[in-house]
């Protein structure tokens, strides 16, 4: 059963088609969208995904990735959808690139609540159906409304 | 022009585009296609499948294909020298196909070059291989169409089980990919969640099927994974595109052993948290840690 989720994926942080083509401009972008107007702190989120990502992919196959990353600027968790207009490649374990990540910044000290939002991602994300809707949603609101109905907003 | 055609050939184009990423990320990747059982004995089915290995070459990738001898399991086992010949005569006719489609191939048996030992095992496979000879065909832009056969040490020739054969072969050249390409294929990956596993879930899967007859493609997938192969995909004979679907989008058609899986995925993802006071479970719950004080 997916747990009811603290804060929703915001409208604002949902990004359709974008153009990225590698890992580096996808944390980028991430950061900036995050942390609009300052530079250092989208400078810093962007380190630290890619330090998680260090670790091992959080590519989970069937062009999905989960990237994620602790921070001590935050005291909530923050997520986004990000499906790129291509697919980029991002060491999956079925070695195929990925267009739809799931997004999850978290603060230092994570909860349990913390990490059910990304165990929770990672399972929705397993399914075929959601990936394919995911996939096929013509705009934000359609995304949301995917999201909402499986339990990843509120 | 009419319309329709415009459509087609837009969607046709599309297409392209949209596979332009998948394309690149196997350019230059050495991909082993093993067919099993009786798998090639269909000809319209190995014009399809010779269609799609030729495909795969022009974009780029260098595919080589395993075939035995194209029997059922079910039947009645031919003589020694009635499988060489049936096997020779396939050979043949995929070395003509491929050519055909604008590929180039060239047939070999593992006497060619002395390039392969058998072991005296059948069910063993190969003892011994010396792969510069294929390394050398594929650097050149050909396709090696391999017969699954190899003398032993005493010169007596072998028909090896093609899927241990193309794993072992996958192994030796450290290649990115193998497709398993059987009519058992549907009946292996309905067990699996969301057509993927890794290691782990590849060892359950054969502790409860150790009888089947795809236990044996299993077997050999797991070894290839654990000898360095990334992916294992099985796709079904009978799939129209198959291979291309499995290999260039991002849900593919078969199912596919991944050396690294969602487990990897979720224990890197606890050594990350692991100051924190709750660890995410295989069952994708996030739960308390249990400390224990003394």
């Amino acid at each position: 059963m997916i747990s009811t989720l603290a804060r929703p994926c915001e409208v604002e942080h949902i990004l359709l088609d974008a153009d990225l083509h590698d890992r580096r401009q996808l944390f980028t972008a991430i950061g900036q969208v995050v942390s609009q107007n300052q530079p250092q702190a989208s400078a810093d989120i962007a380190q630290r995904l890619d330090e998680r990502e260090s670790l091992g992919s959080t590519g989970l196959g069937h062009g999905v990735a989960i990237p994620h990353a602790r921070m001590d600027s935050l005291s909530t968790s923050v997520a986004l959808l990000v499906r790129t207009a291509e697919p980029i490649l991002f060491d999956a374990p079925d070695d195929k690139p990925v267009d739809l990540f799931f997004v999850v910044l978290v603060p230092e000290q994570a909860t349990q609540e913390h990490l059910q939002r990304l165990a929770d991602a990672a399972r929705l994300l397993s399914e075929r159906r959601v990936r394919e809707a995911l996939r096929t949603s013509v705009s934000i609101a359609a995304v949301c409304a995917v999201l909402r109905d499986e339990g990843l907003t509120s | 022009m009419s319309v329709n055609t415009t459509e087609t050939s837009i969607r046709h184009a599309q297409l392209l585009r949209e596979s332009r990423p998948f394309i690149h990320a196997l350019h230059g990747q050495t991909v082993v296609v093993g067919f099993l059982g009786a798998t090639l004995s269909d000809l319209s089915m190995r014009l399809q499948w010779m269609q799609d290995i030729a495909l795969l070459a022009l974009l780029g990738a260098r595919p080589l294909l395993v075939h035995g001898v194209p029997w059922s399991g079910h039947a009645e086992q031919p003589s020694p020298a009635a499988q060489r010949a049936a096997m020779t005569e396939v050979n043949v006719d995929l070395v003509r196909l491929l050519n055909r489609e604008g590929a180039r191939a060239v047939g070999l048996n593992g006497q060619d070059a002395h390039w392969a030992l058998a072991s005296d095992q059948n069910e063993q496979g190969l003892l011994d291989a010396d792969t510069a000879l294929i390394q050398a065909l594929l650097a050149g832009g050909m396709i090696p169409a391999l017969m699954a056969c190899a003398p032993d040490v005493n010169e007596a020739w072998h028909s090896l089980p093609s899927e241990r054969f193309a794993a072992q072969v996958a192994q030796r050249l450290q290649a990115r990919a193998l497709v398993l390409v059987s009519e058992e294929a549907p009946s292996l990956w309905a067990g699996m969640s969301d057509g993927m596993m890794d290691r782990r879930g590849a060892a359950t899967w054969l502790a409860a099927h150790e009888r089947d007859e795809s236990a044996l493609a299993m077997r050999a997938a797991m070894a290839a994974a654990d000898g360095g192969v990334s992916t294992v995909h099985w796709v079904d004979a009978h799939g129209q595109g198959g291979l291309i679907a499995e290999l260039l989008t991002s849900e593919g058609e078969g199912a596919v052993l991944c050396r690294r899986g969602s487990t990897q995925v979720l224990n890197d993802t606890a050594r990350y948290f692991s100051h924190a006071d709750s660890v995410i479970r295989p069952n994708f719950v996030a739960e308390h840690k249990w400390v224990v004080r003394f």
